[in-house]
């Protein structure tokens, strides 16, 4: 499992590996927007992430409330292919450090 | 009238008359040039385009822009993938009378006026039609000024203040979200459907 992640922060600069060193997560945010059915945010997040009905309804409801919801979280090629999933279903979603 | 049904196999049956099918796409040609041209220097200045492809990283623009060159070329084409998916679908029973060939896609049958459109979705090309509709009414919302504020749809347009362009942009992008809406349940039913079928409860009653 740590095989990828050595490997890819190696090409990364030193800043980035020291961060891997403490196993910093990323976390897949997605953002309020005013275009997007709340039913087809719920129906992406049960679709793409399997998120059970209730689950999916509660962080659509965060994103409508609050702006965004966190959505996931894990290694940043992980989030990174979230991110561009979720772009692909034209939500807007963005990757970045969680907050420690 | 745009309507979707559910057949037995848990498909959607989907029907729009001669009207939507040529605005359909009209508006799905339009895109899938759009995006033709999303290599393009210029291609970067266009909000739609922007919002099609947002910034990856908000607070780190030399992450965005890498992660950009990785992947806006397979998330283009996978837009034009479903606007194909999308205007294939319309065409497979929208054929004039005055063209001879036989229809490329097997039709379910005939249909009762020659350009109304009406065929069958599975939950794949479903799939591409929500995403394809969607990428339409953030292409619309761009062109009328919208990205991000969250309540810029929430009133009626003043037609008194409001060009006759931008009126018809925003009634095509409403018009776009009901269809989106009656889709999601449609594709929902059919999942209900699928699902009693293969437990063998039937007790499943599938929303209206």
């Amino acid at each position: 499992m740590t095989t990828t992640l050595s490997d890819t922060d190696i090409a990364r600069d030193t800043d980035v590996v020291d961060e891997a060193a403490f196993a910093s997560p990323w976390v897949t945010i997605v953002w309020n927007d005013p275009v997007n059915l709340m039913s087809y945010v719920s129906f992406v997040f049960r679709s793409y992430f399997g998120f059970a009905r209730e689950e999916a309804e509660r962080l659509m409801m965060l994103v409508h409330n609050d702006g965004r919801a966190v959505v996931a979280t894990g290694n940043r090629e992980e989030m990174e292919r979230h991110v561009e999933a979720m772009h692909g279903y034209g939500l807007w979603a963005s990757i970045t450090k969680a907050d420690v | 009238m745009t309507a979707f049904g559910v057949t037995d196999a848990g498909d959607v049956l989907a029907r729009f008359d001669a009207a939507e099918t040529r605005i359909l796409l009209s508006l799905s040609g339009q895109l899938a040039e759009m995006l033709a041209d999303v290599a393009e220097p210029s291609a970067g200045l266009d909000p739609a385009i922007g919002r099609l492809f947002p910034d990856a990283y908000r607070e780190d623009p030399d992450a965005s822009a890498e992660f950009s060159r990785f992947t806006r070329t397979d998330l283009a084409a996978a837009k034009v993938a479903a606007a194909s998916t999308v205007q294939r679908s319309l065409a497979s029973t929208s054929a004039s009378d005055d063209d001879p060939s036989p229809s490329s896609v097997a039709g379910a049958g005939a249909v009762p006026s020659s350009s109304d459109a009406e065929f069958v979705l599975d939950t794949e090309a479903g799939w591409s039609w929500l995403r394809h509709l969607t990428d339409l009414r953030l292409t619309i919302a761009a062109r009328l000024g919208v990205v991000d504020d969250p309540n810029a749809f929430d009133e009626e347009p003043d037609p008194a203040q409001t060009s006759d362009d931008d009126l018809l942009a925003r009634g095509l992008f409403d018009w776009l979200g009901y269809v989106q809406e009656l889709l999601i349940a449609a594709l929902e039913e059919g999942a209900a459907v699928r699902a009693a079928g293969n437990g063998g409860t039937g007790t499943a009653s599938p929303p209206v």
